[in-house]
């Protein structure tokens, strides 16, 4: 498939996913949560630390993603559905390889998932700027690159391939998502509880605070969630290629 | 009949689905899963741990499981495509309806069994305390309504979406607002997970219930307003939602009763009789009465009627005023009670209330005429006592039922500010009660009395111009003598066995000689009386005022008695309360500082006692250990060393943060400086002898000359230097 077949192809999935109702109605509940944890829980500060903290901020992005998470798995739902499934037929008589397909997908899917996290990120930087007069953001800029990027390759590779499975199990993995909330520690998908409990355990500096540092621990758990989620998005192209093989 | 015959085949359907039965029994199994989730650690009821918790716990889960079986019912026809099919056969709305009425009559069917299921386990486990009645009818109230509830508004979502997952969407968002934080402590916007505070043992009261009952009414009429706009959103010759709801639309017989019962909801939201509509927080009051002494009340007459049937007071209060003042002047009353008539001379005289309600109090404005010799002003009110708002998440304080009363303030009678009595006892009460509850006015027993001969009997007291309190209750009253000091001890009658058992007269006895022997003879004794009542677990804990302390009642729970383990809280309670005799309450009169209070010195002394009676390591885990993880998260916290980031944020939170530093300085840092000072001075015996002598010195001080911190560190020789803890 040449370049402008599959530039095409993905700007029609974005307008199909971008207006979408159901799209806009979730990038809405996850704008509101979103301003409601500003409001209501971050607004006290993480562990001690400043409410603009870093170590807050990504408690905050942390408590974000489970929602952002499951957004992504309703849009890809669509993409396995029994609907989907029907005219499945028509669409692997189209050009593109099912590695394509797959790419095209990761790329739809993270595109709302980036617009989802931009309304998050937006809100908080408003909401720091409008509260406490606080415009240093330079140092959120890393710490959301190593929580968003793993957890969107993870929830979507495993999405997909669960999804072309069984439609059925992306709904389970939505409850997956819900129980992996939990999970503390380096293993913390989200980071939320990563973040909220390791400045406990740190020592205060000059300011009171103790400084932003991430384990290496934490990062290997990312890259781990990485790996895995892009070995999940590779499987699911080569099962989807070894079925339109067999048909 | 079409819609009954389509209700029947739908109700049998239902009966033998499997999605029906499974979800029957998650909701019945998740009852216990609230008492698993929030490990039991005493301080609650026996019907606040095996009634309370698992209702309220089934209720929110089964009204999700509910839901989804709505959804997946309502959703069956268009996912096996036969829709097209049965829209022919009959109406979707009648199909809609009889599918929603038979899944709401097959949850009352889970309701009941529920309830049976759980019989059996809860009468065992709460033996004599058990009532069938009130155990069926937190069932009959929190559950079955909110299942109804829940599954309406999953199948209007799902006719208004016609999808399944904006349904579930829509459906968590909802949900989502009710179990927010945003409706922590709100009984009525909490729809899928109603809000009761605790329930009582030993003074029953149905106040939970009659709330419960209405907010349920309340989410009824909005639930079933909405599923019958969801009628109009039936799609109609395969068109969108808005075309759909053009063409249904000219059906007035759904949408003026859709439109009537939303409206209704939200009139019984507004109109509610529960909670008055001040605001969140306490209002310092900055007025200054100019009382004149002409003001001057020569008698005063109460007359109260309590009617448990409908929870509310008939009163009337006469004053014989000897010169009125002069221009307009004010009264205040509960919220709830309307003021039927007010007269002064025989005369009817203008009043007009207005609805400003602060710290549960509303004011009510009239001008006397002026006359120089002696009248009678006679005001007459009644209705239902409202709970203040600024305390209503916390406590039940207003209430008239058949088991318990418990009335505060202007609850029980108006204030008038502008007028004295000059006397301590100007006033004489009557209030007629029912005849099986011991009832404490101001505190004291109440031992005069009449019986009308109609299960009710009228008690009368002399009693001063204010009224603070008004209990009745199941009362037991054992009176015992500590030397020269006359105790009466008032607990629960349903307590009578445990209080034997554990020989609760003799800790007081013990507590009593503790306090005296290091601190003084005990002078807060009213004539050498002492009350010492349980409150109820509705109440929110104790307090102490002269001649009188309370403690809440789940300090005598078997549990807690029996919780040797569990460190500082609940059983020590009852001793920190019990040591308010010497410090505060009318003790040594402690001012009320940010950081120095009574409660530094109780807190400490309740150590002390702790220290000596279950030995240093307990102590020290409980209560240094404890003070010190505060104190060390107290500073620690980003407002605290940064106060002035804390102007900036919201009121509210400002108020939070203000009122828990508060609590911390005076209940955990106060202590740690007072043991520090212990330390400085030369050890407890020379600490207990400072301390029994500032007890001994306490006449000097007063409510306006109160014993502050500096007075303490005068009396210890320290500076504040000396017990800073940084």
């Amino acid at each position: 498939m040449n370049k402008i077949c599959f530039f095409k192809i993905l700007c029609y999935e974005l307008k199909r996913m971008l207006f979408n109702r159901l799209f806009l109605g979730l990038l809405l509940m996850n704008g509101l949560s979103a301003w409601f944890l500003l409001s209501y829980d971050i607004i006290r500060g993480t562990a001690y630390t400043a409410p603009f903290s870093v170590w807050s901020y990504c408690t905050y992005l942390g408590r974000t993603l489970p929602v952002a998470a499951v957004t992504v798995l309703l849009l890809l739902s669509s993409y396995y559905s029994k609907k989907q499934r029907q005219v499945e037929v028509l669409t692997a008589a189209a050009p593109f390889s099912p590695f394509d397909q797959v790419t095209i997908r990761t790329v739809t899917a993270g595109i709302c998932f980036l617009l989802i996290s931009l309304v998050v990120i937006l809100l908080a930087l408003l909401f720091y700027m409008r509260l406490f007069g606080f415009r240093d953001f330079a140092p959120f800029i890393l710490p959301s690159v190593l929580l968003l990027l793993p957890c969107f390759i993870f929830v979507n590779g495993l999405g997909q391939l669960l999804g072309s499975l069984h439609c059925g199990l992306i709904y389970v993995l939505m409850m997956a998502v819900l129980v992996l909330c939990n999970v503390t520690g380096a293993f913390d998908l989200f980071g939320a509880g990563y973040f909220s409990s390791v400045p406990l355990t740190l020592p205060a500096g000059a300011d009171g605070e103790p400084a932003f540092t991430v384990g290496a621990g934490f990062i290997a758990a990312r890259l781990l969630y990485l790996a895995f989620g892009a070995a999940c998005i590779y499987l699911t192209a080569a099962l989807s290629a070894r079925k339109s093989r067999k048909a | 009949m079409r819609l009954f015959s389509l209700y029947r085949v739908e109700f049998r359907r239902l009966l033998l689905s499997r999605t029906a039965a499974i979800a029957a029994i998650l909701s019945i199994l998740s009852l216990p899963l609230g008492n698993l989730l929030t490990a039991f650690s005493g301080g609650r009821s026996m019907s606040a741990h095996y009634i309370l918790t698992p209702v309220l716990t089934g209720t929110t889960a089964g009204a999700i499981v509910w839901a989804v079986v709505m959804i997946l019912e309502a959703d069956r026809l268009q996912r096996s495509g036969v829709h097209v099919l049965t829209d022919a056969v009959a109406p979707p709305a009648f199909l809609s309806a009889a599918r929603t009425l038979a899944l709401m009559t097959l949850s009352a069917a889970v309701t009941v069994l529920t309830a049976l299921v759980y019989l059996p386990c809860t009468a065992s486990k709460m033996s004599y305390l058990f009532s069938p009645g009130f155990y069926f009818a937190n069932f009959m109230v929190f559950m079955l309504p909110t299942w109804w509830v829940s599954i309406l508004f999953a199948d209007a979502l799902y006719q208004i979406t016609r999808r399944i997952e904006l349904t579930c969407i829509l459906y968590i968002a909802l949900a989502g607002v009710s179990i927010s934080g945003i409706a922590a402590s709100d009984y009525f916007m909490r729809w899928i997970n109603p809000f009761v505070i605790t329930y009582s043992d030993g003074f029953p009261t149905i106040w939970p219930l009659r709330i419960g009952l209405y907010t349920r009414v309340l989410w009824l009429g909005i639930a079933l307003g909405t599923w019958l706009f969801s009628i109009l959103c039936i799609r109609r010759y395969q068109r969108g939602l808005v075309f759909s709801i053009l063409r249904n639309i000219q059906k007035l017989s759904v949408l003026i009763p859709a439109v009537m019962f939303v409206t209704a909801g939200i009139l019984l939201w507004d109109f509610q009789p529960f909670i008055d509509h001040g605001p969140d927080e306490y209002v310092a009051s900055d007025n200054v009465w100019e009382i004149d002494d002409a003001n001057r009340i020569s008698a005063i007459r109460y007359s109260l009627d309590l009617d448990p049937a409908t929870g509310t007071l008939s009163a009337k209060a006469e004053y014989d005023i000897q010169v009125p003042c002069r221009g307009e002047d004010v009264l205040n009353l509960n919220p709830g009670y309307a003021i039927t008539k007010m007269t002064y001379d025989g005369e009817d005289i203008p009043f007009r209330t207005v609805d400003s309600d602060i710290n549960g109090q509303r004011p009510t404005y009239f001008e006397l005429p002026e006359q120089l010799c002696s009248k009678t002003l006679v005001i007459e009110y009644s209705g239902l006592p409202t709970q203040g708002k600024y305390w209503s998440g916390s406590m039940v304080r207003d209430t008239i039922d058949r088991d318990y009363i418990s009335l505060s303030s202007v609850a029980i009678v108006p204030i008038l500010e502008n007028y004295y009595t000059g006397v301590d006892e100007a006033a004489v009460a009557d209030i007629t009660i029912p005849d099986n509850l011991t009832p404490f006015l101001n505190h004291e027993l109440m031992t005069d009395s009449v019986d009308n001969g109609d299960g009710t009997r009228t008690w009368r007291a002399r009693c001063p111009k204010y009224i603070g309190d008004l209990t009745a209750g199941y009362y037991t009253v054992d009176a015992f003598r500590i030397g020269d000091l006359a105790v009466d001890f008032a607990y629960g009658t349903a307590y009578e066995e445990i209080v034997a058992e554990n020989d609760i007269q003799q800790t007081i006895i013990d507590i009593l000689t503790y306090g005296t022997e290091h601190y003084g003879e005990l002078f807060s004794a009213n004539n050498n009386h002492l009350l010492l009542r349980q409150e109820s677990a509705m109440f929110g804990g104790g307090y102490a005022l002269r001649g009188v302390s309370t403690w809440f009642e789940t300090v005598l729970a078997p549990d807690t008695l029996s919780d040797t383990d569990k460190g500082a809280s609940a059983t020590e309670v009852f001793i920190h309360e019990m040591l308010h005799q010497w410090w505060g309450g009318l003790g040594l009169s402690c001012a009320d500082e940010e950081l120095w209070s009574s409660e530094g010195l109780t807190v400490y002394s309740t150590y002390r006692l702790v220290k000596e009676k279950y030995g240093e390591l307990y102590a020290q885990q409980y209560y240094i250990d404890a003070w010190k993880e505060a104190v060390d998260e107290q500073n620690r916290s980003f407002y605290n060393r940064h106060p002035e980031y804390l102007d900036l944020l919201p009121e509210l939170y400002q108020a939070q943060i203000r009122s828990a530093n508060k609590v911390i300085n005076q209940y955990q840092r106060m202590p740690l400086m007072i043991l520090k000072a212990e330390e400085l001075v030369g050890g407890e015996d020379k600490m207990d002898e400072i301390l029994r002598q500032m007890y001994m010195a306490r006449e000097e001080y007063n409510y306006e000359n109160d014993f502050r911190y500096a007075d303490f560190l005068r009396c210890c020789g320290l500076t504040e230097e000396d017990l800073n803890l940084e």
